[in-house]
């Protein structure tokens, strides 16, 4: 992905280098200067997402590593999480994609497939 | 001196139950020599608490002399008081009025101990500006109507129960 970037960089990167050989003491001509609009990388693939997740519920509670743990699993019915452990689990979880969930989002994050949701559309996300 | 009782009406009422060894078990994960461990501790108290807490809490952590009982029931009460709170609310407040959990936890009151040593819950009034967005329910569901909490808090070895009314002193709440 990096190189399909520097591949569209690379003409105005040239041309830059033209221009700014003959910048001492002169006028830049911006004619020849083209802003490039540089894009973030993808936000992480929700397949990705998922699977980390998962891995940081399975550490946190290590009754949770043996139980069969999917997007449908629900953080309270299926895990047997109350509310202070679902405090601790997102803060987890806040910290491995290095972002912090919204309190009203908190609020509605109940499964693993909410949760990951969310962190997929977010593009802060790591 | 005896303070004159008010009349006032039950709007709300709250419980909540905490096992205090799963109190400690978070103290003793998070709160050893790493750094990290801390820093999440950290962040885990203050999904729940008010700065005024977060204080007492560090007051109780850096003196030596706190021992880790009392700071597991201190945690243990803090929480248990904004989940009986919460749950008083919601007795007359709308859900889609009621703000996130977390906003009513560590902005909206806080847990004291008065001087007798019982424990006290304070609104806090500085809650309609630092809430720009919860302004409508601060207003018409604790200014308006007055609402004054009580709060009882009982612990017994392993366990920390907590108990917390809401009574309107104040125009009547219209649901």
């Amino acid at each position: 992905m990096l190189r399909s970037i520097f591949r569209t960089v690379t003409p105005v990167v040239s041309t830059f280098r033209t221009a700014s050989s003959s910048l001492a003491g002169r006028r830049i001509c911006t004619r020849f200067v083209t802003p490039v609009r540089l894009y973030s990388s993808e936000s992480v693939d929700k397949n990705e997402i998922t699977t980390r997740v998962i891995d940081v519920i399975k550490a946190f509670d290590k009754t949770a590593a043996s139980k069969e743990v999917s997007p449908q699993t629900a953080f309270h019915k299926d895990l047997g999480l109350d509310s202070l452990d679902t405090v601790e689990l997102l803060v987890a979880i806040e910290e491995e994609f290095d972002i912090e969930i919204p309190d009203k989002v908190a609020d509605e994050l109940k499964s693993v497939g909410e949760t990951v949701e969310y962190i997929a559309s977010n593009p802060e996300a790591h | 001196m005896h303070q004159s009782l008010t009349k006032g009406c039950l709007v709300g009422v709250g419980t909540d139950i905490v096992y205090l060894p799963r109190i400690a078990k978070l103290l003793d994960k998070y709160t050893s020599n790493r750094d990290r461990n801390i820093s999440r501790f950290h962040k885990i108290t203050q999904k729940f608490m008010h700065p005024i807490e977060l204080n007492q809490l560090d007051t109780l952590l850096t003196e030596g002399s706190s021992s880790k009982t009392r700071l597991t029931t201190f945690i243990g009460g803090v929480w248990a008081s904004k989940e009986s709170t919460y749950k008083a609310l919601s007795c007359f407040v709308p859900h889609d009025m009621i703000p996130p959990a977390k906003t009513i936890y560590t902005g909206l009151f806080y847990k004291m101990n008065a001087k007798n040593g019982y424990p006290t819950l304070q609104f806090d009034d500085k809650f309609q500006e630092s809430h720009l967005a919860n302004q409508d329910f601060y207003r018409d569901f604790v200014k308006i109507p007055q609402i004054k909490p009580l709060i009882s808090i009982a612990h017994d070895h392993d366990y920390l129960a907590c108990f917390v009314s809401l009574s309107s002193y104040g125009k009547a709440i219209e649901k």
